[in-house]
């Protein structure tokens, strides 16, 4: 009984440790995305004119949200200006990167036949490749490992007792 | 006469003490599902859309017809990819005419004879019927295997040449007899002519000599070393007259312009526009720019200069960014091991939107699943038998290592290591079936 109580503190422990790494290693993605500025390391994504902005960015603030990106943090200014950090799955461990998409309108000098200001609106998208499924793999491997390492061998017939039975074919001189 | 002589399918299926026969059994589930799947992607596209579904085909597709004499246009073509493909499809538009299907056929039954060739390896290698089997029947399910059985790519021809010469070899290991070697060096020899990046195999089929127990060879070491060396040599000889006539036709000693070519298009490209600082997203049109620089040569007949140039500039590159080198070339080792099969898509289009049924636990194009069985069945095997873990280690690493050279090729790239990865593999679910299934997790923590 106590042997067995030791033990599952012990991979219990073992989780707790694993999940820590994890948290620490999704931090540190989450970080470096935060790092980076839409105006010179960001991938232009979509371009295009409106004479009614507001709207526009609304509809492609919807359109990440609930298509595109599971959204960790958002900040807006006004109606022109969005941003937001988020990731493709919605938990960190599935999702295969992080991104940090910004939605901008800007008015151009040009104005429609009714006398309407055409505003530029742009989508700027940076994203970061997520470790998440090296982290999942390296997890897995070492805890699965362990496992095979650990179980006792007559726990494991189809793997270490089981054998077809079929003889080393003896071959005899002749044939050689 | 004799009523127990006559034909049933349930003798075909099953052997006298009632056991499935599990070659059997795995060559037509296997050839079922490939051939429906081939004449789905017949009835779905038409020749010429066959014909320019990869990038690559075109290049056999030429590489072919010159070496049959049907085009002149055409040497590049050969010189890049070496004889062994083009020689089977031109081989096969001989007998059967334009038509595409008689090779597709041939690729089906040659896919499917390779999942019997794993399970025979497995049980070879293991002695272990159930993990054989398991085994065969994950290549049967392959999405990779059975959508490169219906595409006009090196793959199949290469897998069941591998599949094939690795079976004979271990047979001639455990039976000592001359034929096996002799059989496993000539496939061996034509499996390296198909695809030259499977040039070094031979050396860990020296290896396996060492690693693969044999125990009632324990006193003919030095006769199986001799009987193995000879195999090798085959497996050496029989490319080199190839590479003897890339040395008399364009003066480079080589099997294939293809490796070099794609350390140079692919990892060297990627090592120059990462240290450029350049937007990632305009890489493709970098990697083409280089790619027609060497055209210039290749179309002026110059391809020593080319391969030449091609090779400073990989090493010149190397010498000046090796930490980048090496940082890019393990990031494409671990693209292309976890990569997912995609080709279904250009196959069929419809396919795409059932991916997830193939890949239920993926991030975008990438799947670690099948690595991450793979190595854990090496971790069991470790356990039972070092030498055999170190075998199949070997094969996996080598793969997987070949692999950096290049990406965004999807899964074929690394689908030969499913030689040895459907048999860890399959050795992590009956691992997995026994631990769970049949005793329980909750006793293993309860053990004494």
């Amino acid at each position: 009984m106590k042997q067995t109580v030791t033990r599952i503190v012990v991979y219990s422990a073992l989780v707790v440790i694993i999940a820590v790494i994890g948290i620490i290693w999704r931090g540190r993605e989450i970080k470096n995305i935060k790092m980076t500025n839409y105006g010179f390391n960001a991938r232009l994504v979509m371009d295009y004119t409106s004479t009614n902005p507001a709207k526009a960015v609304g509809d492609l603030k919807q359109s990440v949200k609930t298509e595109h990106m599971h959204v960790l943090e958002e900040s807006e200014s006004g109606d022109y200006f969005w941003e937001m950090i988020g990731q493709t799955n919605r938990f960190w461990l599935f999702s295969s990167s992080v991104h940090k998409t910004t939605i901008v309108a800007d008015p151009t000098s040009q104005q429609d036949d009714a006398g309407n200001i055409i505003w530029r609106v742009q989508v700027f998208d940076r994203r970061i490749r997520s470790l998440s499924m090296l982290y999942f793999s390296i997890v897995v491997v070492c805890l699965m490992s362990i496992m095979a390492f650990r179980v006792r061998r007559n726990r494991l017939p189809h793997i270490f007792e089981n054998s077809t039975g079929h003889e080393n074919q003896a071959v005899s001189n002749d044939e050689i | 006469m004799m009523k127990s002589d006559t034909f049933s399918i349930k003798a075909l299926i099953f052997d006298t003490s009632g056991k499935l026969r599990s070659p059997v059994v795995l060559f037509f589930t296997a050839f079922v599902i490939r051939l429906i799947y081939l004449i789905v992607v017949l009835a779905n596209n038409d020749r010429t859309a066959l014909s320019e579904m990869f990038a690559d085909t075109a290049i056999y597709l030429r590489a072919a017809d010159y070496l049959f004499g049907i085009n002149t246009n055409g040497q590049y073509e050969l010189y890049m990819v070496g004889a062994g493909y083009p020689f089977f499809l031109g081989a096969c538009k001989a007998m059967f005419g334009n038509s595409f299907w008689p090779v597709l056929f041939f690729q089906v039954v040659l896919s499917s004879l390779s999942c019997v060739m794993i399970c025979k390896i497995a049980d070879l290698l293991l002695n272990n019927r159930l993990i054989a089997f398991v085994a065969g029947m994950i290549s049967v399910l392959s999405i990779t295997s059975i959508s490169l059985s219906a595409s006009l790519l090196t793959e199949t021809l290469f897998f069941f040449l591998l599949t094939l010469s690795l079976y004979l070899f271990i047979k001639g290991l455990s039976s000592r007899r001359w034929r096996y070697f002799v059989t496993a060096g000539i496939c061996g020899g034509l499996m390296v002519v198909v695809r030259s990046a499977a040039m070094f195999i031979p050396l860990i089929f020296i290896a396996l000599v060492f690693l693969i127990p044999s125990p009632g060879n324990a006193g003919n070491i030095k006769l199986i070393f001799k009987r193995s060396l000879a195999a090798v040599l085959i497996m050496i000889l029989m490319p080199s007259m190839w590479a003897v006539k890339n040395k008399i036709s364009h003066d480079i000693l080589t099997l294939s312009g293809t490796g070099i070519g794609a350390a140079k298009v692919y990892l060297t490209a990627q090592v120059l526009y990462s240290v450029s600082n350049r937007p990632s997203w305009e890489f493709t049109a970098y990697r083409d720019s280089l790619s027609r620089s060497s055209m210039t040569d290749f179309r002026a007949g110059e391809f020593k200069k080319a391969q030449s140039e091609a090779y400073d500039l990989v090493v010149s590159t190397f010498k000046r960014h090796p930490l980048e080198y090496f940082k890019k070339y393990f990031s494409n080792v671990w693209e292309n091991v976890t990569a997912i099969s995609s080709l279904q898509n250009n196959q069929l289009p419809a396919l795409e939107n059932y991916s997830g049924w193939f890949y239920p636990l993926r991030w975008g194009y990438q799947s670690p699943v099948m690595l991450i069985l793979s190595l854990i069945g090496l971790a069991i095997i470790f356990r039972k038998n070092i030498k055999t873990a170190l075998a199949l280690g070997l094969f996996l690493m080598y793969f997987g290592l070949l692999s950096g050279v290049t990406f965004w090729q999807g899964s074929r790239i690394f689908y030969p290591a499913q030689v040895v990865q459907t048999i860890l593999a399959a050795t992590t679910l009956v691992f997995l079936y026994d631990l769970i299934i049949l005793h329980g997790v909750r006793r293993f923590f309860a053990r004494k």
